[in-house]
């Protein structure tokens, strides 16, 4: 069926522009439907899409990966020497100097040993001594005679080196950036070291051999005969038979190919300059057929899957050729530059196609067919880079593999962002397309066809550096179109088994992970029926291996759906158990929730519990023999790492295996020094402790103690928290914490001024210490006394004295915006404590803060800079002395006494007279226009600001989350007098502007359900009723406000007033808000806890672009807004939203 | 070309100072080695920066696990992830904020589709959301969503769809950057009036049987629309079998035959389009369809043989060779079906073979043995072994039963003599065989 062609194919357009010059980022998934087809089957139309949702769900069978083979021994070559940082190139010298001394020295010390005497000078000596030290140079430490060395060294100096330092420099630096860049990237390695032969026709493998790089530094090939089998409950696992047949060999190996099965398979194995093939059949021995030698490192190695004994062979000359065993080399091909631009890469690749004598050329910028039959000459473009409709500003091919097993025409072509299928009878437009969106590219393939034609073929991709295996559906290719199916998956890495794997010692770990997580080496990939056998060979040598059986549509639930679900739930309610979310209405949901997710949270707790035993009991022989340093506590550990979020529990026999392999591990990682130079024998020193030595109490405490350890931690019935009652231990003395000192207790001048320097009082202090103020205080003293009596002369307030109080108001304010903003010193908070009355107490207030005044004004008066202020200081200067004495006047008045109050309200409700106009409102942009917005106009006439921000300024601004904004809150900036002042007015202000419209929000009360913003406008409502008789409470409940939080609400403007609209507001939300109800209106209640889970670990969301206080009020608006998309029906559903029109064009950018 | 210059420009400069220092072969080759690697890995999602904020980096966390949920199918995670994830869109800097709304689109579209408790409507949700709120992309959700619909079997709701996206206009994202996506609309709304056009057909068909006369006026006004807009598709360099089919079915039916086969021609012979083999079976069809001249068949099928020689076509052109009678022909025709068999996927197929006999008896019917015996000794090496060794016979006899038989009596009577491996292999075959049937 190969030779039919599709009839229709999927349209697209042909473009051969150059690719968009920005890098784009790889994003990597199913990206669209791409495009449709139609299809009449009878009378209805049926449309197939290229990109399709639905795919085989393939599941792993274990939740890790299973190791096939005991680790190696290779920590002696070059994995360990490679810690070292390549950039760091003295100390890269120095290990040459001591590793390889030998080479370094050994020709010219001989040469020049014999007319070397003792008797040289020791002039520069001390001067080469002293430099060294500054140096800080560590000297050689296996000097035996420093003497001799020294006569050596400083006679010769460099000149001994056999190699010119500077030579060896140069070369050394240009092998570690070498070295460098292929440690991210090794493009010898494409095609990978690993190779699977199966001894069947069939698709389904039974039996076969895997071929593959020791990777030791042995340098060896070993082929081992493997058997995939299904146990008895039906789960498959691969087995080995037999040991392995081990060849060595010159180098290393880069690549390892395999042909066709026809009683007996060609192997060919790549290495620098040598590549070989052997001969593998079921029954015989691998044999070697033939070896050759290049003169140019060959990049490429291929086995024809048609003919038999034939190879092709590039090489980074940019010449192929035809290799037939027997006779030699053909070249076919000769490229000396790269194919359609200049990449600079000597990387070449071939591959045969569905002719056995035309085949693919590859380089990094796009793939050709050459037909190399006797006489004929011509090649064609098969893929291209650029010219491949969305190509992407420096995209390479990494590998082109023949897809043979699959379709005799495709190709599969790879760049570090898409897989292609092409078709070599339909050149340059790809069949299929996939954004594979692997992070480091795709250097290994392989490919698993269909076991039916309703089955999909897979496409595995294998990364080196990261170890990612991508898996990728696709169907059709002969009478129908290809079409890609499914979402991609990514299979297991080794590295990811760690989380899995029992508890082990910091070091052991970082151990083990280090060796899980070497770069891959090979991809290989077999199936049976509705398994899925991958194998992956790590560089250390390593070969893993992971089963995925193919879920029918029944099971499919179960372990992807439910366990998941469960999982993230249990994750979430324990945030929600650290939490302790309040208020009442959350409960209620809650119990919604759990009504729905108990029996299954239940299950999942079961399950982790039935997993923690099977440990224990798999391990307990173990530890019983008492060296359990692993498998001791899973539960607790593997639940906070993230391992629940599959609740799939390894098998007994995977545990095993991975604890045989990581006591493998364990014993081949003894430390063994990679130099071979000097060692100092220190047996004689070793510590020896006499058995007897240990006191036989001691003894017994400690084996009771580690008795009541393993019961505790087996979690039986006797499970306690071990007390020392149990375990006989002496109790841990208490070390009482010292107590807080209080400065006031030390009585001298320099503690008094250290302590009083800490408040940037310390001139203050200095001054009444030296008595420079004296004449100040008394003049302040006197002025005082003339207040009072002037104060007693006058009996009541009369209504001229109210007046002229009112007026003074009203000429205050005019200068208020000049003077009062000299108190608020925006940066120098210092400078202003300076200038302003010290305060100690909060409480009291009076003689030190009045008697400064004259100070104080003296600095208004030199007009210090300006800076906006806030309510805070609606505390009015006098400009003048003459007033002064009305102020304050009417500022005794204003506390306690409920007239004043009351005149004063209804003088600056009117318009026209603003009296005690706040700062802000002056200082901001336009007060005048400010003021006479009106509530309803507000937010229509200011459409460009978000409708958040206001929502934000107002919650910013609002006085009645005292729990939030009190943590900021720093009481030595604030100045004593503000608080006393201008409280009662803050809230008398605000509702004199809220108007009429503010009852009607008034009777809620401040809970968590209603609308955050009406909350800006709930607490003044007491204030406004109350106003009358009391100074209200709330004022002294409202937290004094630093300058942080003042300036915080400088745009208060705006958004005092806008409480009266906000009844008539629907609450606008912002995109995210609204894409955020998308997802989390698939699962109302999950993400209901995800909510509650952020909110705990706040940062998670931390806006930062913007000044802080208005990132934490944003995220506060977020959070509001979805718990009230959570829980307000009129908000939630998006296609409400998505139907008026209005609101959508509001989203557009 | 690709912008090489522009990415390696660092390197460049690096190779050109190795260069003029030493002109020996190591140094310059240390540099090629060392400029590949950096230019092949794809620049990351959401890379790490040196001075990350908190909320870029959450940022850059929280993409990493909605990906890593979605690679390994947890979709209610990814799920809980994306809608924390909404937050980056309040990045304000710009290069980020266009990453992050097609992550945004293109995560949160898989994952909505993929999520077990998806509905169609929270999906076409997603659709209106996101076509407002990324406008860079406009026409490519459009285009999704209308094909979504199809899928779903709204074909009405999916015109209406195109139909609105075909008269979006926003400035420049209309004009230059999405002016494909947007013909690609206009193509498959044309596409949709195709489709009522044909189905109005066969009504119209239906009800001229029934009552001798069937005329459907506003079938002809479909006809109209679509016609315009697909003659303009078919115009551009690309693959457009479906609307060339649409389109010629359309000019056949009102009789239109002479348009109909330059617009064939246009889209086999057009040097800017690719080499499309359909293309050429199109035409193929179409003259064989009108009784064409069987010259102007052959042309067809020549192109079609060099560009794709193993097309099935090429059998009936073997045919047509042989009718033609002439000796020329007969040659060219053992030529066509050897190469044809060369082809790993003719390897098995009964017709490959039969065809290959027939023109075998043709020729020597003609007395050409010696033209059989030279092409022959040209191709014996490799059809020896990739057809005629013992192992094949046994595979052929798994394949087909014919093929072994047209194998064996090609290789005995034409090609190599009695005594072949093959025929020594088939033979001891054919009787097992014949047994267990």
């Amino acid at each position: 069926m190969d030779h039919e062609f599709p009839e229709r194919l999927f349209s697209s357009f042909f473009n051969d522009d150059p690719p968009c010059p920005r890098r784009h980022a790889n994003i990597g998934c199913r990206t669209s439907y791409r495009h449709v087809i139609d299809q009449l089957i009878g009378q209805t139309i049926e449309w197939e899409a290229q990109n399709q949702v639905k795919g085989e769900q393939w599941l792993p069978t274990q939740p890790m990966v299973v190791p096939l083979l005991p680790p190696n021994n290779t920590d002696g070559s070059s994995h360990h020497l490679s810690k070292t940082d390549p950039a760091d190139f003295t100390q890269q010298m120095r290990n040459f100097y001591l590793d390889h001394s030998k080479y370094a020295f050994q020709t010219m010390g001989r040469l020049l040993s014999e007319s070397l005497t003792h008797e040289q000078t020791f002039q520069s000596m001390l001067w080469r001594r002293k430099f060294l030290e500054r140096l800080k140079f560590t000297t050689c430490p296996i000097v035996t005679d420093p003497k001799t060395a020294q006569c050596y060294d400083k006679l010769f100096e460099d000149v001994i080196h056999d190699f010119p330092p500077a030579l060896l420099a140069e070369l050394l630096q240009e092998e570690l950036a070498s070295q460098k860049t292929q440690g991210s990237y090794q493009e010898l390695a494409t095609g990978g070291t690993l190779g699977c032969v199966s001894f069947t026709d069939s698709t389904d493998f039974q039996d076969g051999v895997l071929i593959y790089d020791g990777q030791d530094a042995s340098q060896s090939l070993n082929f081992h005969q493997v058997a995939l089998r299904a146990d008895v409950h039906g789960l498959s696992r691969l087995e080995l038979v037999g040991g392995p047949v081990s060849c060595q060999l010159n180098g290393p190996v880069r690549q390892i190919s395999t042909g066709t099965y026809t009683r007996t398979v060609n192997v060919g194995v790549r290495s620098d300059h040598f590549c070989g093939v052997w001969m593998v059949g079921e029954s015989k021995r691998p044999t070697a057929l033939e070896v050759i030698h290049t003169q140019e490192p060959a990049t490429c190695l291929v086995v024809s899957p048609h003919l038999s004994d034939e190879l092709l062979v590039a090489s980074e000359s940019g010449a192929v050729c035809l290799w037939t065993v027997g006779k030699g080399l053909a070249k076919v091909r000769e490229e000396d530059s790269n194919l359609y631009f200049n990449a600079k890469s000597a990387w070449r690749w071939c591959e045969f196609s569905s002719h056995p004598r035309i085949m693919v050329y590859a380089d990094r910028t796009g793939a050709d067919l050459t037909d190399f039959r006797a006489g004929v000459d011509h090649s064609y473009t098969l893929f291209r880079i650029g010219m491949v409709s969305e190509s992407k500003s420096g995209e390479r091919l990494i590998l082109s593999r023949y897809l043979s097993e699959v379709h005799g025409h495709h190709h599969l072509m790879t760049t570090q962002y898409s897989a292609y299928v092409m078709d070599e009878r339909m050149p340059s437009i790809p069949m299929l397309k996939w954004d594979h969106g692997m992070r480091s590219p795709p250097m290994f393939a392989s490919v698993l066809p269909g076991t039916s034609p309703q089955r999909n073929h897979r496409v595995l991709l294998g990364s080196q550096d990261t170890q990612d295996i991508m898996m990728l559906q696709y169907s059709g290719g002969c009478a129908t179109a290809c079409v890609a199916r499914g979402p991609h998956q990514k299979l297991l890495s080794p590295s990811e088994a760690v989380a899995h794997l029992p508890v082990r010692l910091p070091h052991r770990k970082q151990a083990v992970l280090d060796r899980l997580s070497t770069p891959a080496a090979g991809l290989a990939a077999m199936q049976t029926g509705q398994h899925m056998c991958v194998l992956q060979l790590s560089a250390a040598g390593d070969l893993f291996y992971q089963i995925a059986h193919l879920s029918s549509g029944l099971d499919t639930q179960e372990p992807s759906g439910a366990p998941v679900t469960s999982g993230s739930r249990l994750i979430m309610q324990r945030f929600r158990a650290l939490a302790s979310v309040n208020t009442s209405d959350d409960d209620e949901e809650d119990e919604d929730d759990d009504h729905r997710t108990r029996p299954r949270r239940q299950k999942a707790d079961i399950e982790v519990v039935d997993y923690s035993q099977d440990l224990f009991d798999a391990s307990d022989g173990e530890v019983e023999g008492g060296q359990g340093d692993g498998l001791s506590a899973p539960t607790t550990t593997t639940a906070s790492s993230g391992l629940i979020k599959t609740t799939l529990q390894p098998h007994e026999e995977v545990v095993c295996k991975w604890k045989d392999w990581l006591t493998a591990l364990d014993s081949n990682q003894a430390p063994k020094s990679p130099f071979t130079h000097h060692v100092i024998p220190v047996e004689d020193l070793a510590f020896k402790v006499a058995p007897g030595g240990r006191d036989p109490l001691v003894e017994l405490a400690a084996q009771s103690v580690r008795q009541q350890l393993r019961k505790g931690s087996r979690g039986t019935a006797a499970a306690s928290v071990l007390t020392h009652s149990a375990t006989d231990l002496p109790p841990l003395r208490v070390t009482p914490a010292p107590g807080a000192e209080e400065p006031s207790r030390w009585n001298d001048d320099l503690s008094q001024r250290l302590a009083v320097s800490w408040q940037g009082k310390w001139k203050q202090w200095w001054q009444d210490h030296m008595g420079l103020n004296n004449e100040l205080k008394r003049q302040e003293l006197r002025r005082k006394r003339r207040e009072e009596k002037g104060r007693r002369r006058r009996s009541a307030p009369s209504l001229s004295g109210s007046f002229a109080s009112s007026l003074s108001c009203h000429s205050d304010s005019d200068l208020s915006g000049f003077s009062t903003c000299g108190s608020q010193d925006l940066g120098s908070d210092w400078e202003k404590e300076l200038n302003d009355p010290p305060v100690t107490n909060d409480s009291e207030d009076g003689p030190p803060s009045q008697e400064l005044n004259p100070t104080w004004e003296s600095d208004i008066c030199l007009g210090r800079p300006l800076f906006q202020s806030t309510q805070v200081n609606m505390k009015l200067i006098p400009a003048a002395q003459a007033k002064k004495s009305i102020l304050v006047d009417r500022r005794e008045e204003a506390g306690p006494s409920a007239n004043s109050g009351t005149e004063r309200e209804t003088l600056s409700s009117t318009p026209h007279k603003r009296p005690r106009q706040t700062e802000q409102e002056s200082l901001g942009s336009t007060p005048l226009k400010l003021s006479q917005r009106t509530g309803k106009d507000t937010p229509a006439s200011t459409p460009q600001r978000p409708s958040w921000q206001t929502e934000q300024e107002r919650l910013g601004s609002t006085p009645s989350t005292p729990s939030r904004q009190s943590g900021q809150k720093t009481p030595t900036t604030t100045p004593q007098r503000q608080p006393r002042r201008t409280e009662p007015e803050t809230p008398l202000n605000l509702s004199q502007r809220t108007g009429p419209n503010t009852p009607t929000s008034a009777p809620q009360t401040p809970s968590r359900q209603t609308d955050h913003k009406s909350l800006g406008s709930t607490p003044l409502k007491p204030s406004q009723r109350a106003g009358h008789s009391t100074p209200t409470p709330t004022p002294q409940r409202q937290p004094r406000r630093t300058q942080e939080e003042t300036l915080s609400s400088t745009p208060l403007k705006p958004s005092q007033q806008a409480p009266s609209t906000t009844p008539q507001r629907p609450p606008r939300r912002t995109e995210h808000e609204i894409m955020e109800s998308l997802f989390s209106s698939q699962e109302p209640s999950q993400s209901l806890l995800g909510a509650d889970e952020e909110q705990q670990s706040l940062p998670i969301m931390h806006h930062s672009s913007s000044s802080q206080p208005s990132s934490f009020s944003s995220q506060l608006s977020s959070f509001s807004s979805f718990f009230s998309s959570q829980r307000a029906p009129q908000v939630r559903p998006a296609r409400s939203q998505t139907s008026q029109p209005k609101k959508k064009s509001r989203m557009g950018f | 070309m690709d912008d090489i210059e522009a990415e390696l420009n660092l390197t460049d400069h690096a190779e050109a100072d190795a260069d003029d220092e030493s002109e020996n072969g190591i140094s310059v080759r240390a540099s090629t080695r060392a400029c590949v690697p950096p230019s092949l890995l794809a620049p990351a999602l959401c890379p790490a920066e040196s001075r990350e904020t908190g909320f870029r980096h959450s940022v850059r966390l929280c993409v990493e696990a909605v990906r890593d949920a979605m690679l390994h199918q947890r979709w209610e995670e990814a799920a809980m992830y994306m809608s924390h994830y909404t937050q980056a869109l309040e990045d304000n800097r710009l290069k980020k904020f266009y990453t992050s709304k097609q992550i945004m689109w293109r995560f949160g579209c898989e994952i909505l589709h993929q999520h077990p408790n998806t509905n169609p409507e929270t999906i076409i949700d997603f659709y209106e959301q996101m076509k407002n709120f990324g406008v860079g992309y406009f026409a490519k959700i459009s285009l999704d969503q209308a094909m979504h619909l199809l899928l779903g079997g709204q074909a009405e709701e999916a015109r209406r769809q195109l139909s609105v996206a075909e008269n979006w206009r926003y400035g420049k994202q209309s004009i230059s950057l999405q002016s494909q996506e947007l013909l690609l609309i206009r193509a498959y709304r044309a596409f949709l009036d195709y489709i009522t056009w044909r189905q109005k057909k066969t009504l119209a068909e239906e009800e001229a049987d029934q009552q001798g006369e069937g005329r459907n006026p506003e079938m002809h006004s479909y006809f109209r629309q679509a016609c315009v807009t697909l003659q303009e598709i078919i115009r551009q360099p690309g693959v457009w079998d479906s609307f060339v089919l649409a389109y010629v079915d359309m000019l056949e039916f009102y009789h239109d035959n002479e348009t109909a086969e330059s617009v064939l021609k246009d889209y086999a012979y057009d040097k800017s389009f690719p080499a499309n083999p359909n293309a050429h079976v199109y035409l193929f069809d179409f003259l064989k369809r009108h009784n064409a001249p069987v010259k102007k068949q052959l042309k067809v099928l020549e192109i079609l043989h060099t560009l794709v020689p193993s097309h099935k076509l090429v059998l009936d052109y073997c045919h047509l060779l042989l009718t033609q009678g002439e000796d020329d022909q007969a040659y060219r025709a053992l030529l066509l079906i050897m190469e044809l068999l060369e082809y790993i996927t003719w390897k098995y197929n009964v017709h490959g073979w039969t065809c290959l006999k027939e023109v075998i008896i043709a020729l020597s019917e003609r007395g050409l043995e010696d033209v059989l015996a030279k092409e022959w000794q040209r191709r014996k090496e490799l059809w020896t072994s990739l057809h005629f060794r013992a192992a094949h016979a046994k595979k052929d006899l798994e394949a087909c039963k014919d093929i072994l038989l047209i194998k064996n009596y090609l290789a005995m009577y034409h090609l190599y003599g009695r005594s072949c491996e093959y025929c020594n292999n088939a033979f001891r075959l054919l009787p097992m065989s014949s047994k267990k049937t």
